[in-house]
Order: C-alpha cells, then sequence, then structure tokens
C-alpha cells in the first residue's frame, strides 16, 4: 500500500499524490483553513517543533499567523508531494505594505499562489497565468484580464493583521470564520490604512497587485 | 605586505556615494568582455582573480560583473550580504543583472556591467522604488542614465584580439547586438508599448526557496 506523505494530516487523507493544478488548490484551500488569523502571529524562529507538531498546533488554534506562516506551511506540505516552491516577498517595508506568495513550480511554469488570501489567477477566459505573464498584464494595465480565483474555505480568525499598529486592540472575542473574499476585503482595509491608495496613485490605478513590482530579499 | 583589494582599487572605506561609484568604475574596467564567459569560484581569492581578469585570462557579462562587485563590497568594504543583492531581470533574451546596494539606508541600482546608474537631472541618484514607478509610469525624461568612467576590454573574434570600449560605447555595441539579432524593438513594443530598456526592470526574476 502506498505511503501517504502527511499522514498526520487527516483532511488529506485520500490525497496520496498531487498531479494536477486542482490538487495544488485543494493543499492551498486546506491551508487556508488550517492557519487562524491571530494576534501576535506565531514567531517560528528558535522553535524545534517537528512539521507535524506545528501542524497540531494550528489545528488546536493555539498558534496562527499571517501571509509569511500561510506561506511556509504551504511549502512544507507542498515539499511532501514532491512539488517544488519559492516564496516571493514583495512590497514596500518602509510602509509597512508588505505581503509574501508562493510560487509554484507546475507543468514548467512558475506559478503564482497566495495561500493567506486563498487565491491565484487567471485571465478572463479561465486560462491559468504565470507569473510572468502576471507581471506584464500588470505592466500593460490589463487589469481585466487578470482574475482573482478563490478557494472555497474558510479561515478562523481572532485578529486581522493590522499593517500600521502591531498592539491594535482589535482582537475579536470569538473566533469568526471568513471567506476569502470577506478576508481579502479586511486586509485591504488595513493596507489602505496604511497608505495603499496613496501608493497605487504613483500608478494611475487602484490595483493591489502593483505592489509585485517591489519583490524584497 | 601582500597587496589587498583595496590597494588595487584605491578607495579605503565607502565614506560616499561617489565611493561606490569609484568601485564600480573600478570592477568595469578590471573585467573584460570575452566570448565565454566565466563562471565565478568563491573559493577563489579577489587579488588573484583580479590579476587573471587584468591579464585577460578571464572575462564575463553582466552576471559576472555583478557577482564580483557584490563580492569586493562584501569582502573588502564590509557590507553585508542583504546590503548588496543582486538585481536579476528582464525575459526571454533580454535579461541583466545589476546590483542593488543599501547605503545610508536608501537602495540604488549600480550596474557594474555598463558602469552606470540612474540620477535625476541634477544629478542625485535615484531610489529604487521611486526609479521602479516612475519606468512604470514610462517618465524616462526624468531619468537619466549616468555612466561613470573607465575602459572595458572586449574581445573581438574576428582580430582574434581586445578593442577598448568607454562605457556609453560598450553598452550600444550589447544594445546593437539586442537590435540586429534578436528583434529587441518589436519585442519591446508589443510587451510594453514603448522601447526603453529600463522597461524590463519590471520583470524581475525570483529565485529563491
Amino acid at each position: 500500500m502506498k505511503k501517504h506523505p502527511l499522514p498526520y494530516i487527516e483532511e488529506l487523507k485520500d490525497l496520496f499524490s498531487v498531479g494536477s493544478f486542482s490538487d495544488i488548490l485543494r493543499l492551498n484551500d486546506f491551508v487556508y483553513s488550517l492557519v487562524p488569523s491571530v494576534f501576535p502571529p506565531y514567531d517560528r524562529s528558535g522553535q524545534e517543533e517537528s512539521f507535524p507538531e506545528l501542524c497540531d498546533k494550528l489545528k488546536k488554534k493555539e498558534i496562527g499567523g499571517w501571509c509569511s506562516l500561510n506561506t511556509v506551511v504551504l511549502n512544507r506540505i507542498l515539499e511532501a508531494y514532491g512539488i517544488k516552491s519559492e516564496f516571493l516577498n514583495y512590497g514596500l517595508p518602509d510602509q509597512s505594505l508588505t505581503h509574501m506568495v508562493l510560487l509554484v513550480h507546475y507543468s514548467g511554469q512558475k506559478v503564482l499562489i497566495d495561500p493567506f488570501l486563498n487565491k491565484h489567477y487567471r485571465n478572463a477566459k479561465g486560462e491559468l497565468l504565470n507569473y510572468t505573464q502576471l507581471i506584464m498584464k500588470l505592466i500593460n494595465r490589463e487589469f481585466n484580464d487578470i482574475v482573482s480565483i478563490y478557494g472555497t474555505s474558510r479561515k478562523p480568525a481572532k485578529y486581522i493583521p493590522d499593517p500600521l499598529d502591531r498592539n491594535d486592540p482589535n482582537i475579536f472575542q470569538h473566533w469568526v470564520n471568513y471567506y476569502p473574499r470577506v478576508f481579502e476585503g479586511k486586509v485591504m482595509n488595513k493596507f489602505r490604512a496604511a497608505g495603499l491608495d496613496e501608493f497605487l496613485q504613483v500608478f494611475r490605478s487602484g490595483d493591489p497587485l502593483f505592489l509585485m513590482l517591489f519583490p524584497l530579499r | 605586505m601582500s597587496e589587498t583589494m583595496k590597494d588595487l582599487i584605491g578607495v579605503d572605506t565607502v565614506e560616499s556615494f561617489e565611493d561606490l561609484l569609484k568601485i564600480r568604475d573600478f570592477c568595469f574596467s578590471l573585467i573584460p568582455w570575452t566570448a565565454k564567459p566565466y563562471d565565478m569560484n568563491f573559493r577563489e581569492d579577489l587579488v588573484s582573480l583580479s590579476k587573471r581578469f587584468r591579464s585577460k585570462e578571464l572575462g564575463g557579462w553582466c552576471g559576472l560583473n555583478a557577482t564580483f562587485f557584490q563580492r569586493v563590497l562584501w569582502a573588502a568594504y564590509g557590507f553585508e550580504k542583504s546590503e548588496c543583492v543582486p538585481f536579476d531581470y528582464g525575459v526571454k533574451s533580454f535579461t541583466h543583472i545589476t546590483l542593488i546596494v543599501k547605503f545610508k539606508n536608501k537602495e540604488y541600482v549600480i550596474d557594474p556591467y555598463f558602469c552606470r546608474h540612474y540620477t535625476y537631472k541634477n544629478g542625485i541618484p535615484i531610489e529604487l522604488k521611486d526609479l521602479i514607478y516612475l519606468i512604470f509610469n514610462k517618465d524616462f525624461e526624468a531619468i537619466h542614465e549616468t555612466y561613470g568612467v573607465g575602459v572595458k576590454n572586449v574581445y573581438e573574434e574576428y582580430s582574434n584580439d581586445f578593442f577598448e570600449c568607454t562605457p556609453q560605447k560598450f553598452f550600444g555595441v550589447v544594445k546593437d547586438s539586442w537590435l540586429k539579432l534578436y528583434g529587441y524593438e518589436s519585442f519591446m513594443q508589443e510587451i510594453f508599448k514603448a522601447t526603453d530598456p529600463k522597461l524590463l526592470m519590471l520583470i524581475r526574476k525570483v529565485d529563491r526557496s
């Protein structure tokens, strides 16, 4: 019998191998629902826990995090299934307008997947956009040909990250489960407070994807 | 006493932006252009490597110039690795590597291969983030390509010898090959609706995991 790459993740018990892009999206959907949005975000530096232990803590909602933790978890899960991926960290750190996503190697291309917001990008015909195509569409201002495709799972949240105020007392009393579009709207409100609109005026357009033109090291 | 990189370059410490440019000028003149680029061995000592460049035994292209400039900043001038990182951009045959150098908490693009950087009309260097804004908005009038001083030795296979190029002339030679060999203008028009090579900076390569 074939060995499951992640036997400790019950939700993926029937996914023994990943071959199609929809399999990858299923993993992304799982990660979105696994990693709670909490304050403070979990800092893995100096932690010695194994990946199964980390997943267990996330499942129990003992810890949670924002874009970087979501990205790291998806990267590790993809790795277990033999799929290579790269971190893409971009934005303007001086203005706290930063984000982290994953460039997943699929079918000889690099495809951008956003595990924090549970989405990826296609053109208006529904065709998958690779990273270069996405950037080129931004450069050519073909915004109508960039479509966000969201997953269907919900994220448990006790906090929506505020890039301006790390000590924001806006912590929910109870867990709230957010569908991706609603969660993204909340995150964008926080980004707007940090000056996103002023940044976008320079590009004479309102699309936050322009932050991707500023990859960080 | 053995010779150091600082002795060769003639810059003791990086106090000003101009000191950085002197180091860049040194790298431009030191590394010849050869048809077969050398893939730098990171274990090789910089001084001995410099001597091999000077004797025209080794040469290379933009990747080598950027890597060498980066290593000089790390090893000889104490820059942190995060303060001078390769800036790898472009698409298809039109790719280039320069260096993003953090100096006094601001990031700048310095191009050792073409011995240049980007300034406003008044000569003040443009920060990376402002440069990207200007390029995206195709405000090329606001961006000046400011070239340094130096002479690059360029191998010419017909004569089997080297000829000397100023930075401007060297960039002209490379751009000419893009125009003649790879259909540069039609490609740029197709994707950017303009042909300024700085537009390629918007398509940055990412390779880290």
